[in-house]
């Protein structure tokens, strides 16, 4: 674990009230990506967000990892699952993908992040905005892998405890998932390269 | 070594998991092989846009955690002092003082001494107990002048 993190979780467990401060600015941005990429919109990010660092606050004492992201993600993954179970009973399994002529929710209403993109925020790159529609294609598993190694850099082996499966599969996942972008971005990686070489 | 298995190494090389000894044979597979090193090309670009992509929460959940985080600090609970050493000797300390502080008040020469000059003036009749108690403490050449004093006239009336 980074020196500065240890150094920062010791001084608030001996009683500095801001130690934590610095860790919540430094991880918020690869923890919230991670967190908005597997959720339904920026409400429930903010949400989830919060009640990781939440539980991570109420558990500190026994945190006892190697790396203080890792553990915040592993939290996440654990909220973001409660929270897609408890949402799926919401979900009417009759409205199907597609579309519901009573105007409810449907399923696919709630796979995909709604609000505006980043990259369309800014008016981006169409590389960014492409890659965004994507990423909406893969499984929920396939995504966690592919997210938790763009914005957390976390290892297979530590994504491997994290969705209880080999790494072997992982790997597999993430193989599918990169496989995916290159089929959908083919013309642009194409482009890209070219002007590289 | 296959494609399939390249792919596999190109993303252990690039979470730091690889190991050592099949370096050499994915450098050689990737300087023959364009579909492998587009693999890996996709890969590091795919890095290089999500980390322009990041996102930021809500100022307000932002407030919210670091608020939660000042209102539960643990107050120094989990201070690492040597609590092994430290308990036991302050046990010890504690029951050593109140020892020595009932053996010395129930043994003093104060109250030794206290219950000897009751016990004297117990025995005397009640009119000198009054006396002793008003002369207590006088020494003999006050008792004297005091004799004198009291007795003044009678001395020169003889």
């Amino acid at each position: 674990m980074d020196i500065s993190d240890i150094e920062c979780i010791n001084a608030y467990l001996g009683g500095d009230r801001d130690a934590l401060a610095p860790l919540v600015e430094k991880y918020k941005r690869p923890l919230y990506s991670f967190i908005l990429k597997m959720t339904e919109g920026r409400e429930d990010a903010d949400e989830i967000f919060q009640e990781t660092w939440f539980r991570a606050l109420k558990n500190i004492e026994k945190f006892k990892h190697k790396n203080f992201l890792n553990w915040l993600f592993r939290i996440a993954h654990n909220l973001v699952i409660d929270r897609a179970r408890r949402r799926k009973k919401h979900v009417s399994l009759q409205s199907g993908i597609g579309g519901d002529e009573d105007g409810n929710a449907t399923l696919e209403d709630h796979l995909a992040a709604q609000g505006i993109t980043p990259a369309e925020e800014t008016g981006g790159t169409m590389l960014g905005v492409q890659i965004e529609e994507a990423v909406k294609t893969l499984s929920p598993e396939q995504k966690e892998v592919f997210m938790l190694r763009m914005y957390g850099n976390v290892s297979f082996k530590e994504i491997a405890k994290l969705q209880k499966c080999s790494i072997n599969t992982c790997l597999a996942r993430m193989q599918y998932a990169l496989g995916k972008l290159r089929s959908i971005l083919k013309d642009e990686y194409e482009e890209l390269q070219e002007a590289m070489s | 070594m296959k494609c399939q298995d390249a792919e596999k190494y190109i993303l252990l090389q690039d979470s730091g998991e690889m190991p050592e000894k099949r370096a050499n044979e994915l450098a050689a597979h990737l300087h023959d092989c364009e579909p492998c090193q587009e693999f890996q090309f996709s890969l590091i670009e795919s890095q290089v846009h999500f980390q322009t992509l990041e996102e930021e929460p809500s100022a307000t959940a932002m407030q919210n955690v670091l608020r939660e985080a000042r209102m539960n600090t643990p107050e120094g609970r989990n201070v690492r002092l040597p609590h092994f050493g430290w308990r036991p000797a302050i046990g010890m300390a504690a029951a050593l003082v109140i020892g020595l502080g009932l053996f010395f008040g129930q043994y003093s020469s104060d109250q030794v001494a206290m219950e000897l000059v009751m016990t004297e003036t117990q025995l005397l009749e009640t009119e000198d107990q009054v006396a002793s108690t008003i002369y207590d403490g006088f020494s003999d050449d006050d008792l004297a002048f005091n004799f004198l004093m009291t007795y003044e006239d009678s001395f020169a009336s003889l």
